[in-house]
């Protein structure tokens, strides 16, 4: 009987310390938020009225967070996109390089263990109009020197082309060791039936590695909603607010001018998006599904 | 389904539980926050007296300053005040961004720190909210002589509950630690050349010269942009013009010395689209185009910067910033620039920036903090910071001392504080940022606007106009 009742409170007692740290760590704060997204919060002010929807509704009728939310949607698209592609074709290069597979794998993983402003910083010392490399080599090419960093067209593309940098290397990995954990037996099949490599990689690289992909995108996708670090080294937001985010807003308005209750409610509603789209995708991927992972 | 019942009390209960905690850990800041609010200001006597270590113990300081020339001289300075006094003062050096975010911390009873080192634009807001320490009643008992200090180096540490600029007559919330008003920062060496000046002349039908007059200012910088100097391409002039507080800062010398003002005080709305202003802003709009290529990404760091490398005739610039084209390590103009008032388009007035230090409310150690603060400003620190390569002195009789008057660069003749001059003149005229809670936030606002019109996006007329309306809607 004692036997039988350990058998099915164990789990809970095992799972009892990993809950209470999730319930203080993530829980308790999304509460706090929630709850201060319905107020007029800011932490030197004396009081902090409940003002019910009003942050909600401000915010629903602020530019600014329009325009934030259409930047962060061009910047997520983008820079995943082309890091799968690009992180792809690096994979599939390094799990066929028949020497110094290491070194490389530690040569391209060196952008990812760089802090985000130390990358910011040095991007924007490399996109200098007047002394940066980049204008240097442009020149060298025959292009003319170019305002990366303050052009209205070309201050995002910047931006993006340094999360690029930065994080290709973590998708290449991920998909390195996805295309690591395919068997050759399906290769080796497919050769027999006369596929062609594009035969191949069509029909049996991508769907081994497709539970892979939807991981690797997915992670991708949360990380580069919350890119804040290197805005804030490199563009400020600006110029004008064509490199302003969501994140990059939640910032000001909530450490730049302490309006909590405002910055919160951009908060909520970040995560919702967030939250909506990837049950979105993780349940078009059947990402957890245990049937699909047979 | 007794499980599935189970389940979901539980989650209700937890649910209910992080509501009610949430809820208890905001009332409890509500009331520390209400109780450093109380209508009556304590005295700051009390206040102290309150906030004293027992007597014996031994008191270490927490302070926070920006990570600039002067936060370094204090951290060093420091160090001589734990031998003199025994009192150990912790200095960390942070960015301004940081700084706010610890003293909102400090305030809100979620950090120990007794000494902020602050942008005197954060004054008018902290105190208004009764966050910071009065310091009127300890400069009594110290008898400290406020006289002392220049007098609208004082005010920016005054607030006295009423929007404008400064806070002149105001409480006393802190003391200046640095002040650096805007000053037009020219190469005399091209300005003095022979051929220049007969080249000048020739164009303009007048003697190169410093410009007094915005009219000279454009002419200057118009002629030296695009002249090759020691096989460098020259550029008229250069000025902070980022999107943030960059552009606000140089464009708000343009908007005094035309005689316009951001806020008509009386009726607390926007003026930003007064004739003057208008006109401010089309000169300084206009004058970028003799700036060096990338100048809307420029902060203070790329202009020192130019200057120092030679690429500008002419910067509108901090006083404070000039120990920076002096050093022989890294610049190759040392002794080569010369300071004057900023080009009056009706008459000159520069933006004048600087950094207080202030006591929070919450200071366990508020009278401790205060002694400190005196002492790192008293005439002897303050020309000892100057000397160190700190900030430009907050002291009138500083500008005279022969310590700091008569020095020298090394290894040359030329005078290392020769801007001291222009510079004691540009306080007589200098205004502050307006002064008023919100001004960070209305800064923000309106750089937004301001960066549109350097990149030709909206008409100056256009974006002064939507700054107005996005201002108005801010204050209401």
């Amino acid at each position: 009987m004692k036997k039988f009742r350990l058998a099915r409170t164990g789990p809970y007692w095992v799972m009892a310390p990993g809950m209470l740290l999730l319930l203080l760590f993530s829980i308790y704060p999304f509460v706090f938020l929630l709850k201060i997204s319905f107020q007029e919060y800011s932490p030197i002010s004396p009081q902090n009225p409940f003002v019910g929807f009003d942050n909600y509704r401000t915010l629903f009728q602020d530019h600014n967070f329009w325009n934030a939310l259409k930047v962060t949607a061009v910047f997520v698209v983008c820079t995943v996109a082309l890091e799968f592609l690009i992180g792809l074709g690096l994979a599939l290069v390094l799990n066929r390089l028949p020497l110094g597979q290491r070194i490389f794998q530690s040569v391209v993983l060196l952008p990812i263990a760089m802090a985000p402003t130390v990358v910011g910083l040095m991007f924007r010392f490399m996109m200098n109009e007047q002394y940066g490399v980049l204008n240097y080599f442009m020149e060298l090419a025959g292009f003319s020197r170019q305002a990366w960093l303050s052009d209205l067209h070309l201050a995002l593309p910047a931006l993006i082309l340094t999360d690029i940098w930065q994080w290709t290397p973590f998708m290449m990995i991920i998909l390195l060791a996805g295309l690591k954990g395919i068997p050759d037996e399906p290769y080796e099949s497919a050769a027999i039936d006369g596929a062609s490599p594009w035969q191949m990689f069509r029909y049996v690289t991508i769907p081994q590695l497709s539970r892979i992909i939807s991981i690797a995108l997915l992670l991708r996708t949360i990380d580069a909603f919350r890119i804040y670090d290197t805005i804030y080294m490199m563009t400020k937001g600006g110029p004008i607010n064509v490199t302003s985010t969501l994140s990059w807003i939640v910032y000001d308005k909530g450490f730049k001018f302490l309006e909590f209750g405002y910055g919160a409610a951009i908060c909520v509603v970040m995560l919702v998006i967030v939250v909506t789209l990837i049950s979105l995708a993780m349940k078009r991927m059947n990402l957890f599904d245990e049937g699909a992972s047979r | 389904m007794n499980k599935s019942r189970f389940m979901k009390t539980s989650f209700i209960l937890m649910l209910a539980g992080l509501f009610l905690l949430s809820a208890c850990s905001s009332k409890s800041n509500q009331g520390a926050a209400s109780s450093s609010a109380a209508p009556s200001a304590p005295s700051a006597a009390s206040a102290s007296g309150s906030a004293s270590p027992p007597s014996g113990e031994k008191v270490t300081l927490n302070g926070v300053f920006l990570g600039a020339t002067w936060g370094q001289a204090t951290q060093e300075l420091a160090k001589e005040y734990e031998k003199e006094t025994g009192v150990k003062v912790n200095i960390e050096l942070v960015g301004r961004d940081v700084i706010y975010q610890k003293l909102a911390l400090a305030i809100a009873g979620q950090a120990n720190y007794d000494l902020f080192n602050v942008d005197y634009n954060w004054i008018p807001e902290f105190a208004s909210t009764n966050s910071l320490l009065p310091l009127d009643d300890l400069i009594k008992k110290y008898n400290v002589d406020t006289s002392a200090y220049l007098p609208r180096a004082l005010a920016l540490t005054q607030w006295n509950g009423k929007n404008g600029s400064f806070g002149e007559g105001g409480t006393i919330y802190g003391l200046p630690q640095t002040i650096h008003p805007h000053l037009l920062w020219y190469r005399a060496d091209l300005f003095n050349d022979e051929k220049n000046k007969a080249d000048f002349k020739a164009k303009y039908g007048y003697d190169l010269a410093p410009p007094k007059t915005m009219a000279q200012f454009k002419d200057a910088a118009e002629f030296f942009t695009g002249r090759a100097v020691d096989g460098q391409k020259m550029y008229g002039w250069a000025a902070q013009a980022t999107k943030g507080f960059g552009n606000v800062h140089t464009w708000l010398s343009f908007l005094y010395s035309n005689g316009a003002d951001v806020i008509d005080w009386n009726t607390m709305k926007s003026s930003l689209s007064t004739p003057q202003a208008i006109e401010a802003t089309k000169t300084w709009a206009d004058l970028l185009k003799y700036s060096p290529p990338g100048i809307n990404d420029y902060t203070f760091a790329e202009v020192a910067s130019d200057a120092s490398q030679g690429k500008i005739a002419m910067a509108i610039h901090w006083s404070w910033s000039a120990f920076e084209v002096d050093d022989p390590k890294t610049s190759k103009t040392v002794g080569k620039w010369e300071f004057a008032q900023i080009p009056a388009m009706k008459e000159s007035i520069p933006h004048l920036a600087g950094w207080s230090i202030v006591i929070p409310k919450t200071s366990k150690n508020a009278e401790e903090a205060f002694k400190f603060m005196t002492w790192l400003e008293s005439k002897q620190n303050d020309v000892k910071q100057a000397a160190m390569g700190g900030g430009d002195p907050v002291r009138t009789e500083s500008y005279n001392d022969p310590a700091l008057t008569g020095a020298k660069i090394e290894g040359t003749d030329v005078l290392r504080f020769r801007r001291y001059q222009a510079l004691a003149e540009a306080m007589k005229t200098t205004k502050a940022r307006p002064f008023f809670p919100q001004e960070e936030k209305w800064e923000s606002t309106v750089s937004e606007y301001l960066s549109a019109i350097q990149l030709g996006r909206m008409s100056v007329e256009d974006a002064l106009k939507k700054a107005d309306e996005a201002v108005d809607q801010m204050l209401k």
